[in-house]
């Protein structure tokens, strides 16, 4: 009866719906759709968790590179084109 | 008016490379796709900064003002990449990964993580195989990732400095997800 009031979503959808989630609010009838896929679907339902999980890990990732060194080519040839400008 | 407790920033560029080489090819090699590209851009921002050498005014740092161009640099290069987007076959909706019923397809299939405690996940060589994971995606899917979860900007405004729509974004996004998830099934959980 209930299950019957809520459209059937694919699997494109849902994962479409979770990573919508990630960013902003769903209205509740995404919610609703989401939550009856993953009743039925355990695949979506883990793929959002692992989603979840490398987003979480990622943020605590440098957004630099600390270890990067410029080659010193690349060095040397900056240097140069620089003192030729002047 | 005293404004002789004002220091004015300055620059130095004869100190550019030594001070800031290293720095800024770490931030545009953990943004673009290659170490080459990463060195162009450096070098287009020493090169830049060197020519607008005379309209800085002194009110950021000299550190800041360098990034913003590099920053400029890295943005213009996604923009580039983002203009092919249609030959690079982004723009048809997720067919690799979903059937035409929009079923999972076989190779997107992915399996379940064991990220119960005897798995300690949070640990230097995790965040090691993250960051090469991470490094290993292509272009716009390290773009999407980085400026999301790294540079921790929304959707929209992730959209607005590509100038691609949200269905592209989130096309990328998903792509950039399952190839992570593999890298690290491969690489972590169940290596």
């Amino acid at each position: 009866m209930f299950f019957g009031l809520v459209k059937m979503i694919s699997c494109k959808e849902a994962t479409y719906l979770a990573s919508k989630r990630e960013d902003k609010s769903l209205s509740w009838r995404e919610s609703l759709r989401l939550i009856v896929h993953y009743k039925l679907c355990a695949i979506c339902a883990v793929f959002e968790k692992q989603s979840i999980f490398i987003g979480k890990q990622a943020r605590k990732l440098e957004a630099h590179n600390q270890d990067a060194q410029l080659p010193n080519d690349v060095k040397v040839k900056v240097s140069t084109m620089i003192s030729n400008e002047k | 008016m005293n404004n002789n407790t004002v220091t004015m920033n300055i620059l130095q560029p004869d100190k550019w490379i030594e001070n800031y080489g290293d720095m800024l090819f770490g931030f545009a090699k953990s943004r673009v796709a290659s170490e080459s590209v990463a060195e162009d851009i450096v070098q287009d921002t020493f090169l830049s900064a060197w020519k607008g050498k005379d309209g800085y005014r002194g009110d950021a740092s000299e550190k800041s003002w360098l990034f913003t161009i590099a920053r400029n640099k890295i943005t213009d290069h996604y923009r580039k990449a983002a203009h092919n987007l249609e030959e690079h076959g982004i723009s048809d909706y997720g067919t690799d990964f979903f059937s035409e019923t929009g079923h999972w397809t076989k190779e997107a299939l992915g399996m379940a993580w064991d990220t119960s405690a005897s798995v300690r996940v949070e640990t230097k060589e995790f965040y090691e195989i993250l960051n090469s994971c991470k490094d290993n995606l292509k272009e716009l899917q390290k773009a999407v990732f980085v400026m999301k979860y790294l540079d921790d900007m929304d959707s929209d405004e992730i959209c607005k400095e590509l100038n691609i729509t949200p269905s592209n974004y989130w096309v990328l996004m998903h792509r950039a997800k399952l190839q992570l998830r593999t890298c690290l099934s491969k690489n972590w959980f169940n290596k």
